[in-house]
């Protein structure tokens, strides 16, 4: 076998082990929501109405919602633009955001934002604040450790938001990777679910709306991730 | 622990996905002879209900934050051998089949279906339930 043939061989082996290893992401990402959605729907009929209206139909929503999400990342990350938010950019309340966002990730561990009144200048506004901050955040949370600490500083025409999460000194190649689509920590694989589109998804947003993101390792432990965005 | 034959199997679910240990909550205490004493959504959190609670069995899922369903096991089998363990994960590839064959814990795949989460939850029950008598003889 020539050198062309052995790169081309070995390129079609990558190909072959990321669409498995993206598959199988996909299947794990939709196998708790689908779960949920039958078991529960199936569960209607005997429930009580308090524990249905109370209980069942949150749960039943949520998990719609999970699989709505999962089909726009996967959009998104495919490349298939349409879900992108189009227009002019809009002002976004980075508090809001940050606060929406936190509420999504669903952790309940500490978190401190420090952005006063800041505000950032993307299209669609302060859903797509949200959708940029959601990843950066379920990451710190986690794989973190302690408070999540979240502020706003930056020269006039840009606002700097930073996200800095504590924990063990990182693997600097997971920083590196960390933005490539369907790529997952060695932490990730073996504590937690997840497609590995977040962060990739939230670099796309960013730069769409002419920003930039980037993450780096503190010195001590754990990482900080900065957003750079336009100000309105 | 129970004992008699009457009483109900006691099921501990572990599990990082609150809908998920919401899901199985209901459906399993709907299975007739089962009952969920508790859940976690952790494998530390797992070991403490255990002293606490002293289930017969453990639904324990492979992939949370903190300590993760394989070091849970190994700790659980170690501390707790009369407590059966049924593994419940979303994707069950060679890596996994392969760990939870090395650990002799059945594995069952999540699904709306509750019936064979249950019936591998009665199956590492009685187990147990027989090597403690044959430990005990």
């Amino acid at each position: 076998m020539g050198d062309d043939e052995v790169v081309v061989a070995r390129q079609l082996a990558e190909v072959d082990a990321l669409r498995r290893r993206v598959l199988n992401v996909v299947g794990h990402e939709l196998r708790t929501p689908v779960t949920t959605l039958r078991g529960l729907a199936e569960a209607v009929p005997t429930a009580g109405e308090d524990e249905l209206r109370d209980v069942i139909a949150p749960a039943l929503v949520r998990s719609a919602l999970r699989i709505e999400r999962l089909v726009d990342d996967l959009l998104l990350a495919s490349g298939i633009t349409t879900v992108l938010p189009t227009g002019p950019a809009q002002s976004a309340d980075v508090d809001a955001a940050t606060r929406a966002a936190w509420a999504e990730v669903g952790d309940d561990g500490d978190v401190t934002v420090e952005v006063g009144g800041a505000t950032a200048a993307v299209p669609g506004g302060d859903p797509t604040l949200v959708r940029i901050l959601r990843p950066v955040l379920e990451n710190a949370a986690r794989y973190g450790v302690g408070a999540v600490v979240v502020r706003a500083d930056g020269a006039a025409a840009e606002i700097a938001i930073t996200v800095e999460s504590g924990g063990d000194l990182v693997n600097e190649a997971d920083l590196g990777l960390a933005f490539e689509p369907f790529y997952r920590g060695e932490a990730a694989v073996m504590t937690a679910p997840g497609l590995g589109v977040g962060l990739p998804i939230a670099r796309s947003l960013t730069e769409q709306a002419g920003g930039r993101i980037e993450m780096t390792a503190r010195s001590e432990g754990g990482v900080i991730v900065r957003l750079e965005l336009p100000r309105p | 622990m129970s004992n008699g034959a009457t009483e109900p199997i006691r099921v501990l679910i572990v599990d990082d996905e609150p809908d998920i240990c919401l899901l199985l909550r209901i459906q399993l205490s709907a299975v007739p002879g089962l009952e969920v004493v508790g859940t976690a959504a952790e494998g530390a959190a797992a070991l403490a209900l255990c002293r606490d609670l002293k289930p017969d069995a453990v639904v324990m899922d492979l992939l949370m934050p903190g300590m993760n369903g394989f070091q849970a096991i190994v700790t659980m089998q170690a501390d707790f051998p009369d407590i059966g363990i049924v593994a419940y994960t979303a994707t069950a590839g060679e890596f996994v089949r392969n760990e939870m064959a090395r650990l002799s814990v059945p594995l069952a795949l999540k699904s709306g279906d509750v019936a064979p989460l249950a019936e591998q939850v009665r199956r590492v029950a009685r187990g147990r339930g027989m090597q403690a008598q044959h430990d005990g003889s």
